[in-house]
């Protein structure tokens, strides 16, 4: 058994829910074109044009920063080896020497500490070195790992024009360090310990009894920690070799990790978290303990002592995972060498990241934005539906209030169906009306008329006078009664009438006469 | 400091300002001459100079020329009364300048200290007559660098004159302003040297004859580099130079000893007063917008913290700036695990109790008054050891010195007016 109930809505709501049904639709085509031109992934391919237009931007000045480091480290090392090997041969000797005459060493770099200062400004690197194949007392224990230089620093190399730069003697002979006002760094020590040193060992065993240019021997070192100090950096070490191809030694240029930081910062305008990352890269990996970093956010915390696993992620962007955290980015190859050097076959990655959660939450955020917009949009819409349908149904209302007044009002709502809808109406009410109350006067008035033949003839009389619009009293003066007869026909004219005054009396007098019945 | 400047902003940026969307970036690390430079060419719109940061670290003296000109904020405004009742208030009060207004808020705040290599001294005291407490007075220092002098000269008895200097003083300057307090006399009046005094000539004699003589080193840069080659004992500088005391020791030909260091409160005239220098800047903060200012009261009530001013504290030998810290620091960790550290506060606050502090005045021109002063008294002393050597090979070194030093105060002080 079922029962079905006929609901009811007034006009107003249907059309209100009409309006809401259209906005509705319109709203899911906007959506499903949105989604079909991929608009609505809008975060998304603005994160990946912003990160891979400032990767090239800033690939630019990084490799124009390492190109010229890498030239004048070379142009150094030319430099060097030419004055120390001149200034040997005035001396009757040559570059094997410096090892069996440490008392050579101090001269040796206290002439070329000029050179080095020279360098060190005009590369704007954080410092310059000169490391010798050679010791000034190889009667210490470990003396072979220990090796006579100069190691001077520039503290804040990206001070520009500072007419007061720090510098500092990281290694070398405090004798030097004291006659050239140069102060000792913190962590200063008289001589190089080599022991696990790429920056040392590379290039000159790969330079043993090399000749020709030394442009095809420099060596860039991954970041490391220098030995026995907190200063992490890059090293641009170039054999010294005399005009024989024996290597006595290297010098270079370096990048501290603060100098890149504060040279290559990426724009955090979109991305607040942004890391770039110059580093070596193998089989998909990256080392980020061997990287630099720059960048706001402090990606040494995050990164350190992490390997990150690049996958290829969207469109053309990178994912970087470690367990701990993951990444998206961009890197290209970056070039440190030429063709022909002995060290091309290392490959290094200049990377430019993001933490993937602010590139999920960029995305979000975005869509959100679209989001707000349609819910704008959609309140908008139902605030207007409300109002075009009150609107819209207010004419109506007042139209169908009015009629209720008055049925022969002839109500204008200037809306033409409903207006012709009145009109009909409007012809139809007073017909009816008047077959209705014509109807119930004529069996009112026949009661009445059948009730009147129940009178005897003194009531009669009585009735007439009344009729006749005469008072009691005037009744009795006319009918020479008395005024207590008179009241007592009055009162079984109106019993045997139903009626309970005279001016119903009359009432009914009037209705016999326009009927003619009276 | 610049490591654990950067450090910290770091895990600033990773912890409270992530949750209250700041981030301090570094625009530039340098040294404080170099930043001085750079904040006073910016406040000048000097050509190529850099963009003013919105918080920036400095000393009182760039403070006021910053100041006049309207562009610092008066940090006052936001901190809470109480908020700045947890600070040292004298290091407070020094960074009120103008119509008191708190421009300079303190963070990297210092005094001076003897700096003491006490494996060489214990070896020197025990062949003479020497002692730890000759070391609270001015007059103790100079009768025991003599005797060192001599004692080191005697090693090679071959050579003559070849004795090691003693001590040094990081600032011959801040030695004489320190003295003239001590004294109860002021060594700057009306932003000029205050040659008439008799202090002068007290504080004169703590450099110029043990300098001449080589009982005091003549240097130009930090004592702490002579320390690290044993070409000094002691040395009077800033806490802050701690960290530059190494505990090795490389003498000429690479070999190296591992010494011991100690830390004494800051010498005395015989007749003086116990008085020591207070230096060091802090932050400002550079007028910009109320949320950038906003921003920055928030990174520097999060850096004064006692947690991270503690951490500031163990790896620069900067003071604590809030009472909790200084109070509580001997049990902070990282404090305890470094031996330097911990015996440089203790005698820090040591000090607290029973010096009173000596602010330098701060007005255009006080840079300059020291480097000429410095450079002044460095070049005499100078030109009188190489007279006064080519000299001891003609006389005796009373007649040597008689010579060289003959007029030398008068003609210094006329230089210097």
């Amino acid at each position: 058994m079922t029962f079905k109930q006929n609901i009811q809505f007034t006009l107003r709501i249907r059309l209100f829910l009409f309006f809401i049904v259209l906005v509705v639709t319109l709203l899911m085509i906007l959506i499903i074109l949105l989604l079909a031109t991929g608009n609505i992934t809008a975060g998304l391919k603005e994160s990946e044009d912003f990160i891979i237009k400032e990767h090239s931007d800033i690939s630019v000045h990084v490799s124009e920063f390492y190109e010229n480091l890498s030239a004048e480290a070379v142009g150094l090392a030319n430099i060097l080896s030419f004055n120390i090997e001149g200034r040997l041969k005035a001396k009757g000797l040559n570059v094997n020497d410096i090892k069996e005459s440490p008392a050579l060493i101090e001269e040796i770099l206290s002439n070329e500490l000029n050179q080095v200062l020279i360098y060190l400004n005009k590369s704007k690197s954080s410092g310059a070195y000169i490391i010798l194949d050679a010791t000034i007392n190889n009667r210490l224990p470990d003396s072979d790992k220990s090796k006579a230089g100069l190691y001077i620093k520039n503290m804040e190399p990206n001070i520009v024009n500072s007419t007061s730069p720090t510098i500092y003697m990281l290694r070398g002979s405090s004798n030097i360090a004291y006659k050239n006002l140069i102060p000792l760094h913190p962590e200063w020590k008289m001589e190089f310990n080599v022991d696990n040193a790429p920056y040392f060992d590379l290039p000159t065993s790969k330079s043993f009894n090399a000749k020709g240019s030394i442009s095809k021997l420099y060596y860039w070192s991954p970041a490391l920690l220098f030995p026995e100090t907190h200063e992490e950096l890059m090293m641009c070490s170039v054999p010294l070799i005399d005009s024989e191809g024996n290597v006595f030694g290297v010098c270079g240029l370096d990048v501290s990790s603060m100098l890149f930081k504060l040279s290559f910062i990426p724009d955090d305008s979109m991305y607040q978290r942004i890391i770039c990352m110059l580093t070596p890269i193998k089989d998909n990996i990256i080392k980020t303990e061997k990287s630099l970093f720059s960048g706001g956010y402090t990606a040494r915390t995050s990164l350190s002592n992490n390997e990150l696993n690049v996958t290829i992620g969207n469109g053309n962007l990178f994912t970087y995972s470690s367990e701990e955290s993951a990444y998206i980015g961009y890197h290209e190859y970056f070039k440190f060498y030429p063709e022909q050097s002995t060290f091309s076959n290392e490959r290094w990655a200049l990377t430019l990241m993001i933490p993937q959660e602010d590139v999920k939450n960029y995305v979000i955020h975005e869509n959100m934005k679209l989001f707000y917009i349609c819910s704008f949009f959609m309140a908008i819409s139902i605030v207007a539906s409300l109002i075009l349908s009150r609107y819209y149904i207010k004419p109506i209302y007042s139209a169908i209030n009015t009629l209720k007044d008055d049925p022969n009002n002839d109500v204008k709502t200037n809306i033409l169906e409903i207006d012709d809808l009145i009109k009909y109406i409007s012809s139809r009410e007073p017909i009816k009306k008047n077959i209705k109350e014509s109807d119930s006067n004529s069996i009112i008035l026949s009661e009445f008329l059948k009730n009147l033949k129940t009178l005897s003839p003194a009531e009669l009389a009585v009735f007439n006078l009344y009729a006749q619009d005469y008072c009691a009293k005037e009744v009795a003066d006319k009918l020479f009664l008395s005024i207590n007869t008179i009241k007592t026909h009055t009162k079984h004219i109106y019993a045997k009438l139903y009626i309970k005054s005279k001016d119903e009396l009359l009432l009914y007098v009037e209705m016999l006469k326009e009927t003619g019945k009276y | 400091m610049k490591n654990t400047m950067d450090v910290l902003i770091d895990e600033f940026n990773d912890t409270v300002g992530k949750e209250k969307g700041i981030i301090v970036n570094v625009t530039s690390i340098s040294s404080s001459a170099t930043l001085q430079e750079k904040l006073i060419m910016a406040a000048n719109d000097e050509p190529n100079a850099p963009e003013l940061p919105d918080i920036t670290t400095l000393y009182p003296n760039t403070a006021l020329m910053l100041a006049d000109k309207g562009l610092l904020t008066d940090i006052e405004n936001l901190f809470t009364e109480e908020e700045l009742s947890r600070y040292i208030n004298r290091f407070v009060e020094e960074g009120r300048l103008l119509n008191d207004e708190l421009f300079v808020f303190p963070t990297a705040k210092s005094t001076e200290v003897i700096f003491l290599n006490m494996t060489i001294y214990n070896k020197f005291i025990k062949d003479t007559d020497a002692s730890y407490d000759d070391l609270e007075t001015f007059e103790g220092i100079i009768k025991t660098a003599e005797k060192y002098y001599k004692w080191t000269d005697s090693q090679t008895p071959d050579i003559k004159n070849d004795g090691k200097a003693f001590i040094t003083y990081d600032s011959v300057f801040n030695v004489a302003q320190t003295g003239f307090q001590q004294l109860a006399d002021s060594f700057i009046i009306n932003e000029e040297l205050n040659l008439n005094s008799p202090s002068f000539n007290r504080v004169w004699n703590l450099f110029y004859e043990p300098a001449v003589k080589g009982y005091v080193a003549n240097y130009n840069g930090y004592g702490s580099d002579l320390m690290k080659t044993g070409n000094v004992v002691a040395s009077i500088g800033s806490t802050a130079g701690i960290l530059f005391y190494s505990p090795i020791v490389t003498y000429e030909d690479n070999l190296t000893e591992a010494v011991e260091y100690l830390i004494l409160p800051y010498p005395t005239f015989e007749d003086g007063n116990k008085v020591a220098i207070q230096r060091g800047g802090g932050i400002g903060i550079i007028k910009s917008n109320k949320a950038k200012e906003n921003a920055a009261g928030e990174f520097l009530k999060w850096f004064t913290s006692p947690e991270q001013n503690l951490k500031f504290v163990s790896s620069t030998g900067y003071l604590p700036v809030t009472i909790d810290a200084f109070n509580s620091v001997m049990n902070d960790e990282s404090i305890a695990k470094d031996d330097n550290i911990k015996k440089l506060i203790n005698t820090a606050r040591e000090m607290q109790e029973q010096y009173d502090f000596y602010v330098p005045p701060a007005f255009e021109g006080f840079e300059e008054l020291q480097d000429l002063y410095e450079k002044e008294i460095k070049e005499t002393v100078s030109l009188s050891r190489e007279e006064y050597f080519k000299l001891m090979e003609i006389m005796d070194e009373a007649n040597a010195y008689e010579n060289v030093s003959n007029g030398i105060y008068d003609n210094f002080i006329n230089n210097m007016r």
